[in-house]
């Protein structure tokens, strides 16, 4: 797919996956507006390795599902 | 804290991300999700970031041992051309090149480096930054 879409355009097309965008609008807490979906995939090494790629390009990484609330981290 | 610029970080369950931007010399620019981390020494990229950024992995400035879940790692310690978060850019930015687990859902750490640097005061009630300009 190679054309512009909102932010929430891509969470209802790409659900519970990662996204690599090469966005055109951000806001000012850096959050995509809209962009074009270069890569898309449930596995986020897979929207990684899509990185190698796009040397020279604006891009973002995202996640479209919800982070679970209970989630723990310790690093 | 009479100068100082708030900025708003998301809360999830008890975590607080905001996000970053890093750019490479070769015009490129990643905007990546960073966990705020003050048990974090450094701040950390993945490794596809800074690949995908054009930094030097076989010459690091210095590899550094990287105390993990899963047991001390070595990872590199490379220069981003700049680093852009909380209203501060900086150039050649050192920062640690690891990918943390999947399910972390971030894809990196904001450490006490960066934010060190900001003289950052973290508001974890109001899930807010303070920063000095």
């Amino acid at each position: 797919m190679e054309k512009s879409l909102s932010i929430q355009e891509m969470r209802s097309y790409y659900t519970n996956e990662w996204l690599l965008i090469a966005y055109t609008e951000l806001d000012d807490e850096m959050r995509v507006v809209s962009g074009e979906v270069l890569a898309h995939s449930p596995d986020r090494d897979e929207v990684y390795h899509k990185l190698l790629s796009m040397k020279g390009k604006p891009v973002a990484v995202e996640y479209t599902g919800a982070i679970p609330e209970d989630l723990a981290v310790a690093l | 804290m009479t100068d100082a610029k708030s900025y708003r970080l998301a809360r999830h369950g008890k975590l607080l991300i905001l996000r970053a931007a890093v750019g490479g010399r070769n015009g490129g620019v990643v905007v990546v999700r960073l966990l705020v981390d003050t048990g974090a020494s450094y701040t950390i990229v993945p490794v596809e970031v800074a690949e995908a950024l054009e930094c030097d992995m076989s010459h690091p400035l210095r590899r550094t041992r990287v105390v993990a879940a899963n047991g001390i790692i070595v990872a590199p310690m490379v220069a981003i051309s700049w680093f852009h978060c909380l209203g501060h850019r900086v150039k050649d930015f050192p920062v640690v090149a690891h990918t943390l687990p999947p399910g972390t859902f971030v894809d990196g750490l904001l450490g006490m480096d960066f934010l060190g640097l900001c003289r950052a005061v973290i508001s974890v009630g109001e899930a807010e930054i303070h920063c000095q300009p």
